[in-house]
């Protein structure tokens, strides 16, 4: 039996890559991981290695020699983001945008002014028995839930 | 992978839904509002309340909508006081105060409305000790204002 007939002609895969193997892939593969056990006595030189190591160094991280000058554009580049780096870092980007967002800009000063002086011309007529000045602090406090409210509804 | 893709589809779809969640919000209070301004009968007001009630209960954010809660729960004392519920108007002046993330200026308005309660409840003394409160949170409020205004008004020049 010469080597060529004992190597499988096609993989097939049944149900994804998780597939047992059957008897006869079976089989195959074990006489094929036997004749590489013999790859051994296959042996390249050490020259022949040298050399092709030599061709693999230069191919993977070329090194400029002495004199000799890399064309940019001969020379491999790695890509500076890979789609599965892409995704996290867009994740990334948009969480930064969402949660540190300032929460809503309160009533601009003059509602909160008007508020407040109302505020405190009612608290010193209840407590000093003078006429208490319902109507001022309901408009004031009008005008500033409309503040409020327009807060929310312009988004800011 | 396609996890992850749709991470960012619903980040982005979360970030573009919120200010359409916040303007719903403020059509909810708004309309709350409008409902208790024109309620004039018994049932109107018990009606006004309960959709200050369901504005008051939609949200917890603080900032904006928390001063917005504390309103809520003022407006819906207030309509109890309407009502002769002294009780119920403490108990809504209760739950705006423990509303958190809002600013102290209408926490002095609750505080006001709680003074009311008190009163009508016969309670003087207590009715004293919230307008104290009110009148502490007031006076700083005051002079963070007044501060405020120098800081912004262009200084005197002196010969």
């Amino acid at each position: 039996m010469t080597t060529d007939e004992t190597l499988p002609s096609e993989l097939e895969l049944e149900a994804g890559v998780d597939a047992p193997l059957s008897d006869d892939e079976r089989q195959a593969l074990g006489e094929l991981a036997a004749l590489l056990r013999v790859a051994d006595e296959l042996e390249l030189s050490a020259a022949a290695r040298a050399r092709g190591r030599a061709d693999l160094e230069t191919l993977l991280c070329p090194t400029p020699a002495r004199g000799e000058v890399i064309q940019p554009r001969l020379r491999r580049t790695r890509p500076l983001a890979w789609v599965w780096l892409a995704a996290p870092l867009a994740a990334a980007i948009l969480f930064a945008w969402l949660v540190p967002r300032p929460r809503r800009a309160l009533p601009a000063p003059a509602a909160t002014a008007e508020l407040a002086v109302a505020q405190s011309a009612l608290l010193t007529a209840e407590l000093t028995g003078a006429p208490v000045p319902r109507e001022d602090l309901e408009r004031a406090t009008l005008a500033y839930r409309q503040e409020l409210l327009a807060t929310l509804e312009q988004g800011r | 992978m396609k996890a992850a893709w749709l991470a960012v589809t619903l980040l982005f779809l979360a970030g573009c839904a919120r200010p359409s969640q916040d303007r719903a919000y403020a059509a909810e209070v708004r309309a709350a509002h409008q409902t208790a301004d024109s309620a004039t009968t018994q049932e109107q007001k018990r009606a006004a309340e309960r959709a200050l009630e369901s504005a008051f209960e939609r949200s917890a954010a603080p900032g904006a909508e928390a001063a917005l809660r504390q309103d809520l729960a003022d407006r819906a004392a207030r309509l109890e006081l309407e009502l002769g519920h002294a009780q119920q108007a403490l108990d809504w002046t209760q739950r705006g105060l423990a509303v958190e993330g809002a600013p102290d200026l209408l926490r002095a308005n609750l505080l006001i409305t709680e003074a009311d309660a008190w009163v009508a409840l016969g309670q003087r003394g207590e009715a004293r000790q919230s307008l104290l409160a009110a009148l502490e949170i007031n006076q700083a409020l005051l002079s963070s204002e007044l501060e405020e205004e120098e800081s912004h008004s262009p200084r005197s020049t002196r010969p």
